[in-house]
């Protein structure tokens, strides 16, 4: 069975450190054929560029394992906008967004030119949830029901404290797929798996922090039937990608 | 040996349905656990002494394997605290839970301090759930590990996923907090071990949420993580079993 590993970090946060090369021996370790890859902690903040360009030279050097997601803080503003299609242009496959991260609040009209590119561009974004004040799936809701033709990835479920939001918020913008790092209680899951259908959920480690060991236990703890484990892992990623 | 530090005894939390005491028992059996901490959990929304009661009733109908903390509201001032010795001496609960989200209070609401006093004089130790904002996140608890550092205080999820580098902070910083790491992600877990100390870890699992399979994840996830085999005991009972001298057979 392939598998996508939608969410990675690389290179050397605060607290976080994953090389890609130790990356690719734990994706082959464990059978994941490709991994959605992004900067850390500061890069993701404001050396966006630099990020990027680390991004590029990984998905250069294995474009067969490493879809690149850029990072670009709305802050920025015009300059955001210009290193984003500079990076999709060389070979950045997606937008990845940390509200929380980055200082702003997911539905801000600050973020809106940044999604319009993206709909340009044709790529999925993944937003960071599950931190409050300002990376909510409330939030994110609102934000993918401005731009229906955007596929945006709601990573970590929203995690503990507002899972509650986020079949409603599936439900108000079916234009979003979930993302299940940290997540991991499993009988929710599969109960919302049942009400919002397998095709919107989506396989992530978020390592380092999470790892894909214990993101896989879990998935396989799901029991899912063949064919649903096949789209979790892979096909509904793929199928994001175009 | 294995200890679970945090689970929970109800029989129905909206559409949840809890585990009775056998059935605890069942679970612990199936997965080699020696004993399980139980916390009410309806308990932090009605009466608490009813909840206590049933509480001590589990322990009572498996002592070797259950043990129970009470809980309190903060609200009620001096009955609160009678209800703590009755807690400590006719019930033989050895220590408090806490739950600022559900029952709706702030750690550091001056109605806390007396609660914090008592816990002191009664040799409990009191285990928040924490992580949530905007009433306890470890930060908070650490103000009251400042106010009154004789009391032990436990976070009952060490930070989850986004404090858990504060509740790092919190724990070297003040020797009276414990963690709790149930929902920190596995690279937390490793910080916390090499950073605050397995000596300060306890396992815990927040049963029946997450039903079985969440139990069989997180002992699958502490199993898999890169620390010393002396420090998974420690997390996995030495701790608690040192804190509230337990002897698992």
């Amino acid at each position: 069975m392939k598998i996508i590993d939608v969410h990675c970090h690389v290179g050397k946060g605060i607290h976080k450190e994953l090389s890609a090369q130790k990356l690719l021996k734990i994706m082959d370790d464990h059978g994941v054929d490709r991994a959605g890859i992004c900067p850390v902690d500061e890069e993701i903040a404001v050396r966006n560029k630099e990020g990027n360009l680390f991004l590029l030279d990984l998905a250069r050097k294995w474009p067969d394992r490493f879809m690149g997601f850029a990072v670009a803080n709305p802050w920025y503003g015009k300059q955001a906008i210009e290193e984003l299609r500079r990076a999709i242009n060389e070979g950045l496959r997606g937008l990845k967004i940390n509200s929380a991260l980055q200082g702003f609040f997911l539905n801000d009209p600050l973020v809106y030119p940044l999604i319009e590119e993206a709909q340009r561009l044709r790529i999925p974004v993944y937003c960071h949830t599950g931190t409050p004040v300002g990376a909510l799936p409330s939030q994110l809701a609102d934000l993918a029901s401005l731009f229906p033709q955007v596929v945006f990835i709601m990573g970590h479920a929203g995690y503990t404290d507002f899972w509650y939001d986020v079949i409603p918020s599936a439900k108000k913008a079916p234009n979003i797929l979930i993302e299940l790092s940290h997540f991991n209680n499993v009988p929710t899951i599969r109960k919302a798996m049942s009400e919002l259908g397998c095709e919107r959920f989506l396989f992530g480690s978020d390592s380092p922090v999470s790892s894909i060991a214990v993101e896989l236990d879990k998935i396989r703890l799901l029991k899912l039937s063949q064919n649903d484990e096949e789209r979790v892992l892979f096909g509904n990623m793929n199928g994001a990608l175009g | 040996m294995i200890i679970d530090a945090h689970t929970h005894l109800f029989n129905r939390y909206g559409h949840l349905r809890g585990l009775n005491a056998k059935q605890f028992v069942g679970v612990l059996d199936k997965h080699d656990i020696n004993m399980a901490g139980l916390f009410t959990l309806t308990g932090f929304l009605e009466e608490p002494a009813k909840y206590n009661n049933d509480l001590a009733a589990a322990v009572k109908e498996f002592p070797d394997r259950l043990y129970a903390f009470c809980t309190v509201n903060p609200r009620d001032g001096e009955k609160a605290l009678r209800e703590l010795r009755r807690c400590r001496f006719d019930l033989a609960l050895p220590g408090i839970k806490l739950h600022p989200w559900l029952q709706a209070f702030s750690v550091t609401d001056p109605m806390m301090f007396p609660i914090l006093e008592e816990s002191i004089k009664l040799n409990m130790p009191i285990i928040f759930h924490d992580g949530s904002v905007p009433f306890s996140t470890p930060s908070q608890i650490g103000l009251l590990a400042d106010l009154y550092p004789e009391a032990k205080l436990i976070l009952g999820h060490a930070g989850l996923k986004d404090f858990f580098r504060e509740a790092i902070l919190v724990a070297q910083r003040h020797k009276n907090v414990f963690l709790c790491p149930s929902g920190v992600p596995v690279l937390g877990i490793k910080l916390m071990t090499e950073k605050a100390g397995a000596d300060r870890m306890m396992f815990g699992s927040d049963l029946p949420f997450g039903g079985e399979e969440l139990l069989v994840h997180k002992l699958n996830t502490l199993r898999g993580l890169e620390i010393t085999d002396a420090e998974r005991s420690m997390i996995l009972g030495g701790t608690i079993c040192k804190m509230l001298n337990l002897k698992p057979t």
